[in-house]
């Protein structure tokens, strides 16, 4: 019954893995060619040039190697522990610059400390920390929107002259309709979960992952996996009745959704043209899923990236689910109305 | 499975009527041909019949209910133009049957296949017109389907392939299978339909078995040494379906008594008369032409 949405299924994650496989290989190919010479090695080496530099080699008991790098003119002290294969810890101490709060800040699996006391700054970078899982879903978040995207329009691709095959098929159409969402759904999830192993795979390549699991991380994988389906819903319900030019409404939907969740966001002005522009375009936002697919992070307890609110998380999950139901069921009623 | 019975089945789009109070019944195991000019509405009556399209008024029943989703295990569909998914192989179409119809065969699918020489391992989109079409025909006749609906099913095909899906149908409806199909070609829709109905502007306008409709129905032809013959009550004979005047030549459609209206003619003043047999494509053009400025028309609806 759905034989012909598996096929599509297969081919689109065909074509990703494809994508994913030379994603894999350039980043063998990166790993190789800067081996020795990564950001980190390019610092030292700046370091170095500088005449007043003192540079000092020695071996840590463990047999890590340590790196000081000492400039007493810039009253700057770098030390460097390199652990390989599981990364770099590198502490910079140099005199305050006169910011004096304290900064925590991850990018992936890179954490940076900021300690500030009254004379010095201590930087602290360890290059392989904990990635909170959240990071690999909002990645797969990213890439299940795109295929989303290309599969938003089951019902006007078979509207589009293969209807006399759907429609002739031993089924009901609501029973129909609702299996190809199913299929497309498990096609979704698919990729997601395709795109956080590659995502793994690559991290990998160059430092040894490892995981984070904050107290929001469960709601953040939640929100990002509802996030692409909501979608996928919205454009299934835009497309369903019709039987051409949809693909110009896959393509114009992002741009229109992200302008719409931008105006919605900002204030042009304070005049109460702007005012109502800014009000209307808050309304139409509400029910436009990529409204709820900020991911704005701070650090959580662990050192993990996560939403800041799990209250805000747990509300964005309750309304994407209705949205993606509400989308789904205006797409099952008009295909149920269409006519070859 | 099947007697269609199409009651008073109207279908607007917009204003214009695409078929309009269509009453129609197909006896099971029949091979029923319809047949119009193009934009007749065949194609329309088929779709309201398979729910493709939603009557505006009327009613189509199988065997005496309404048409339900799981009748379409046994009622196959080729419809007039390819809607085979042209980035699928054939291959993958008749898997696809395979796994949605549980009659379908997939060794017949292949076996017919290979008579229209198509090769299962090809997109559609490399496929020809006819090569589609044929591929449609096979999809459907590997169902062991108790009603085919088949539109155009020759169209675009070699004379060669014409005739191994008119053989196909006929065996079929040796099977038992209730066949209903349309075609431009007359001489198929002759040689394959026991029963057929005339389709124009979405009205039946003729309808009944075919030997009826030839055996009842002769043409008289006469020529009068000038211009100035007289009809004479002819146009007012129930016997005379429609009369064509070109000239000196005068043409009788008859549904009954041929000879006595051939009498008749000479008796008008006709110097030479003939009675001629009508084949199905006289029958059609008599049904569907629209009359010319000479020509004196009669109501078919009259007889």
């Amino acid at each position: 019954m759905t034989y012909v949405e598996w096929l599509r299924i297969r081919n689109l994650l065909r074509i990703t893995a494809i994508v994913f496989a030379a994603l894999i290989l350039l980043a063998i190919v990166l790993r190789l060619a800067f081996v020795h010479n990564g950001p980190y090695e390019a610092m030292v080496s700046h370091a170095m040039s500088d005449p007043n530099t003192k540079v000092t080699h020695t071996t840590l008991p463990d047999g890590t190697p340590r790196t000081i790098l000492d400039n007493p003119v810039d009253k700057t002290h770098i030390i460097i522990d390199d652990h390989g294969y599981a990364g770099k810890r590198i502490v910079i101490t140099e005199p305050a610059h006169g910011h004096d709060t304290n900064d925590r800040e991850q990018v992936g699996s890179v954490h940076v400390d900021e300690t500030h006391s009254s004379r010095s700054v201590t930087t602290t970078i360890d290059t392989n920390g904990t990635t909170d899982f959240s990071t690999y879903a909002g990645i797969a978040c990213f890439i299940s929107l795109i295929l989303a995207t290309i599969l938003g329009a089951p019902f006007a691709r078979e509207a589009d002259g293969h209807l006399e095959i759907t429609l002739t098929k031993p089924v009901s159409r609501e029973r129909f309709a609702l299996a190809i969402l199913g299929v497309d759904a498990l096609g979704i999830v698919a990729g997601w979960a395709l795109t956080i192993i590659v995502a793994i795979i690559i991290e990998s390549i160059f430092e040894i992952p490892r995981f984070g699991w904050g107290p929001n991380t469960a709601l953040f994988l939640a929100s990002a996996l509802l996030l692409p389906l909501a979608w996928y819903a919205l454009l299934v319900a835009l497309t369903s009745s019709m039987k051409r030019g949809y693909g110009a409404v896959q393509g114009l939907a992002w741009p229109v959704a992200l302008v719409i969740t931008a105006l919605a966001s900002i204030r042009l002005s304070d005049t109460p043209l702007a005012q109502a522009i800014h009000n209307l375009f808050w309304v139409i936002s509400r029910i436009d899923p990529l409204t709820y697919g900020s991911f704005k992070g701070s650090v959580s307890a662990n050192g993990g990236t996560v939403m800041t609110h799990s209250s805000d998380l747990a509300a964005r999950i309750v309304i994407l689910t209705v949205l993606m139901i509400v989308y789904g069921a205006l797409a099952v009623m008009q295909w149920r109305r269409v006519e070859a | 499975m099947s007697t269609v019975s199409i009651e008073r089945l109207r279908k607007v789009y917009g204003p214009f009527v695409a078929v309009d109070d269509l009453t129609l019944t197909i006896p099971s195991g029949t091979v029923f041909g319809l047949i119009g000019p193009n934009g007749a509405g065949k194609t329309t009556t088929f779709k309201c019949m398979l729910d493709l399209a939603r009557p505006t008024a009327g009613t189509v029943r199988y065997d005496g209910v309404p048409l339900q989703p799981q009748a379409f295990e046994t009622i196959a569909y080729v419809p007039e133009r390819s809607v085979l998914y042209d980035w699928m192989t054939v291959a993958e179409h008749i898997e696809m049957q395979r796994r949605t119809y549980k009659a379908f065969s997939p060794a017949r699918a292949l076996e017919l296949l290979e008579e229209f020489q198509i090769d299962p391992k090809k997109r559609a989109r490399s496929l020809s017109k006819g090569m589609r079409t044929a591929t449609m025909v096979a999809l459907a006749f590997a169902r062991e389907a108790s009603l085919l609906i088949l539109d155009e099913p020759t169209s675009g095909l070699d004379p060669i392939n014409q005739r191994s899906v008119l053989n196909l149908m006929i065996n079929e409806a040796a099977r038992g299978t209730t066949i209903v199909f349309s075609s431009h070609q007359i001489g198929q829709v002759e040689r394959a339909a026991e029963r057929i109905a005339i389709i124009d502007r979405g009205r039946i306008v003729l309808e009944g078995e075919v030997d009826d409709l030839k055996a009842g129905r002769k043409i008289i032809e006469g020529i009068f040494p000038d211009e100035s013959w007289s009809l004479d009550g002819l146009d007012s004979d129930r016997r005379v379906a429609r009369i064509d005047r070109n000239g000196r030549i005068v043409r009788l459609l008859s549904t009954d008594a041929a000879g006595d209206l051939a009498a008749r003619m000479e008796s008008l003043g006709a110097v030479a008369v003939r009675i001629v047999d009508l084949n199905l494509e006289d029958i059609f053009l008599y049904a569907v032409s629209p009359a010319n400025e000479t020509a004196v028309v009669v109501e078919e609806t009259r007889s």
